[in-house]
């Protein structure tokens, strides 16, 4: 399973096409595809016309919305059927987290500035901790997306140390949570079930993540609160 | 006035190369990479060409792809371009990945690269990493400047400075670590990494604080800094490694190898981690395991820069052993394919390969293989000529060449005379064959030799006669050119002919002969270097004199 020689070599099929492999041999180039993809779309949209009202780059502004959308539900898809197929497991390494969160304001400054959302993170400068980077991060931008959906002015990054755990936080200064999506994520992992929409893929990725993150005999977990900013949501990471 | 952002002007004189093999990839990664203001992009399409590129030009950022297709991965093209010095500590080397699998957990390689990147990303991920990575590097440049100069204690020195002011401590500190061991400096690393450890939490500090008392022989102190390591984090690789080493020290061989194949467990991808693995079973006499690991070594080895020939004769010899002749040298065969440019890898097959036909009872093809492996001691550099002279003599003896291995063993005596351990060496070998009495002989009969020449050539030092003094220490060194006490004498006294005379360029040049002998037997000490520093200023002042 390992290069992309798929082109040169011929496949065995047994009775049922082995679609882990052929999972593992097509990743590269899906990947590849995305990236080229987003990057031309990213290039039309800032070749388009003048103003924000301007039709032409409100349609492409969407297109640019929807391809980031299926890219990041794609990506999430495929993690977790490798997590479920067990050909994933973690990679953490020693992350510096005031850059963490500082690389995923970077990331989102665009989007935020697009709704007219002030968006900060509040870190101190020399915490670090073990952890899997790149699935943590799109754990990260998923709340943030969610965030950005429901806040009114601000949205918040923050890390702290507590209960041998390191915290890493998103909270908005929106209405809050609603009863259901509260009910549903119940504060335990595994407990939580896929809702409607993308919220409900975004957040079982997450929480199938967050628990994969273990030390000792404590595992990560997810809380969700509305003691964000003025009672708005607040999503919460713990990482053991 | 100047419109352009931060980026676009730090970026502007940036030489960066982009590495995929998806022609689309590249464009787009190059595309994006003149948006944000780099004006001199380079492609490769696969890592030879990129390494042929790095030798061309010195990149200050590298974006390359973890999958090359057939040929070196980034790893490996990161491997051979820290390994051949094509990227210095001022090159921001980003390694892109489809996905997160590579075995890069907490350092579990060699070499790491400055970030990782995962695609598919965009341009808004791409931006802040290299704003961040340039910031980083900046500070860096004078540093790596004064590092490829060779001047490591004034690289350390700026970097003390620099991090008064800096926002990038803990990484210059980092630097700072693995420069004061390149000088070799344990006790100032062991006190300042304590520094380090009570202000910044970061693993590499403390392993750095064991491998340092691990250099000064504290193998206890090593032992338990190394164990707590890999309590606190169980996949810090690097952390086995050294506990590995500390129990060898330490004589515990079998836990050596367990903690080993834990290690290797975790991180199977490494070839210097296989090949100390089968290094270390086959001298606990586990054939199996030294079997599986070796041909792991060998098999990573494949396009890596890193490979040797010792897992491959490595294997050959563990195939011996267990009566598979004929696959070893299956083996043997296909390193002198792949190492036909190193005579020291030939060196070593060629041994193993006669020792080999010997076992099979082939006494003329095993003498006709050495005499080929003879041949390449003359151009083998470094320290093993008398581990290599003593082990082709101890090969000759195996195969009844006797005389060949008696003069062969006397040559190392000679050039050796003061070392107890080499002559303990030819000793040994002369003790298996029951000749004990005789080894004695030789050893003392030759080591006198070379007292009393080394003595008269001090005694004429002392008494005046420089012109006399040289002349025996020059000779005797013709006799023994590995012999480091009579290549110093005889550097020395050249050296204080050359002081004397005027005309003195010869003395010089052969002064820095006796040195360089010195320098290729691997042995530099104190005196070496004063002779060094020396040679160093009269050959300055000839210089001053002859432009001046």
């Amino acid at each position: 399973m390992k290069t992309r020689a798929a082109n040169s070599e011929s496949f065995q099929f047994d009775n049922k096409i082995d679609i882990a492999t052929l999972l593992a041999s097509s990743i590269h180039d899906i990947k590849n595809s995305l990236g080229v993809l987003l990057h031309d779309i990213d290039d039309l949209a800032d070749a388009s016309g003048p103003g924000p009202d301007d039709p032409q780059k409100q349609k492409l502004s969407r297109l640019r919305n929807n391809a980031r959308s299926i890219s990041t539900q794609l990506i999430q898809l495929l993690t977790l059927y490798r997590f479920e197929n067990g050909s994933y497991s973690l990679h953490p390494s020693h992350v510096n987290i005031s850059e963490f969160l500082e690389d995923r304001q970077a990331e989102k400054r665009t989007h935020a500035d697009q709704l007219n959302i002030i968006l900060e993170y509040n870190c101190a400068p020399d915490l670090y901790w073990n952890m899997d980077r790149e699935l943590v991060a799109s754990v990260i931008n998923n709340a943030i997306d969610n965030a950005l959906r429901y806040a009114v002015n601000t949205v918040r990054l923050e890390a702290h140390i507590e209960d041998e755990g390191l915290i890493l936080e998103v909270i908005d200064d929106g209405s809050g949570f609603s009863d259901d999506v509260l009910g549903a994520v119940s504060g335990n992992s595994g407990e939580i079930g896929i809702g409607s929409g993308d919220t409900g893929l975004g957040i079982f990725f997450s929480s199938e993540v967050v628990r994969r993150h273990m030390n000792a005999d404590r595992c990560g977990h997810i809380r969700l609160s509305n003691d964000g900013i003025n009672h708005g949501a607040r999503f919460s990471v713990y990482i053991p | 006035m100047d419109f352009r952002t931060p980026l676009e002007r730090a970026l502007e004189h940036k030489k960066v190369l982009v590495v995929d093999d998806y022609l689309d990839v590249r464009k787009s990664m190059r595309k994006m990479m003149e948006q944000f203001g780099a004006r001199h992009v380079d492609e490769a399409a696969n890592g030879e060409k990129a390494l042929d590129l790095m030798r061309q030009h010195e990149y200050d950022i590298i974006l390359c792809d973890y999958n090359l297709g057939d040929g070196k991965d980034g790893q490996q093209v990161l491997e051979e371009a820290k390994l051949t010095d094509l990227i210095s500590y001022s090159c921001a080397y980003m390694m892109v990945t489809a996905e997160n699998n590579m075995g890069m957990v907490m350092g579990a390689i060699e070499y790491m690269p400055d970030d990782y990147l995962q695609k598919p990303f965009t341009r808004e991920v791409l931006k802040p990493r290299i704003e961040r990575l340039l910031k980083k590097k900046s500070e860096l440049v004078p540093v790596s400047k004064l590092v490829k100069q060779g001047d490591i204690s004034k690289a350390i020195a700026l970097i003390n400075e620099l991090v008064k002011t800096s926002n990038n401590v803990v990484e210059l500190l980092r630097i700072k670590t693995e420069l004061s061991f390149r000088l070799e400096a344990y006790v100032e690393v062991k006190e300042f990494l304590h520094e380090v450890m009570e202000k910044h939490n970061v693993p590499w500090a403390k392993l750095g604080l064991g491998k340092a008392h691990y250099y000064l022989g504290e193998y206890d102190d090593a032992f338990r800094i190394f164990l707590e390591l890999i309590g606190e984090n169980h996949l810090y690789v690097h952390a086995y490694d050294w506990l590995a080493s500390t129990f060898r020290e330490m004589d515990r061989n079998e836990e050596a190898q367990e903690v080993l194949m834990a290690g290797a467990a975790r991180s199977p991808k490494s070839i210097l981690r296989q090949r100390s693995l089968g290094e270390l079973a086959y001298e606990n006499k586990d054939m199996d395991v030294a079997s599986k690991s070796f041909r792991a070594a060998v098999s990573f080895g494949n396009n890596s820069a890193l490979r040797k020939a010792d897992e491959f004769t490595g294997l050959a010899k563990v195939l011996s052993n267990m009566g598979l002749e004929t696959d070893a040298l299956k083996v043997i065969s296909n390193a002198t394919r792949v190492f036909k440019e190193s005579p020291e890898a030939l060196f070593q097959t060629g041994m193993i390969k006669s020792a080999i036909y010997h076992k099979q009872g082939l006494k003329d093809a095993a003498k006709d293989v050495l005499a080929d492996a003879q041949k390449h001691i003359q151009n083998i550099e470094g320290k093993s000529m008398a581990d290599a002279a003593t082990e082709l003599a101890d090969m000759c003896m195996d195969l009844g060449a006797k005389d060949s291995a008696v003069e062969l063993l006397a040559q190392v005596v000679r050039n050796n005379h003061e070392d107890p351990n080499a002559l303990g060496k030819v000793q040994d070998i002369f003790n298996k064959v029951g000749l004990g009495e005789e080894g004695e002989r030789l050893i003392e009969e030759n080591s006198k030799q070379m007292t009393l020449l080394n003595n008269k050539g001090v005694q004429m030092v002392k008494d005046g006669q420089l012109n006399e003094a040289v002349s025996v220490f020059v000779k005797a060194a013709k006799g023994a050119p590995e012999n480091v006490t009579i290549n110093l004498n005889a550097a020395q006294s050249l050296l204080m002919l050359a002081e004397q005379e005027k005309d003195n360029a010869l003395y010089l040049k052969k002064a820095k002969e006796h040195l360089d002998n010195v320098k290729s037997v691997g042995a530099r000490s104190e005196k070496y270097s004063k002779l060094l520093l020396m040679y160093e200023g009269m050959t300055v002042d000839q210089g001053n004199a002859a432009t001046g």
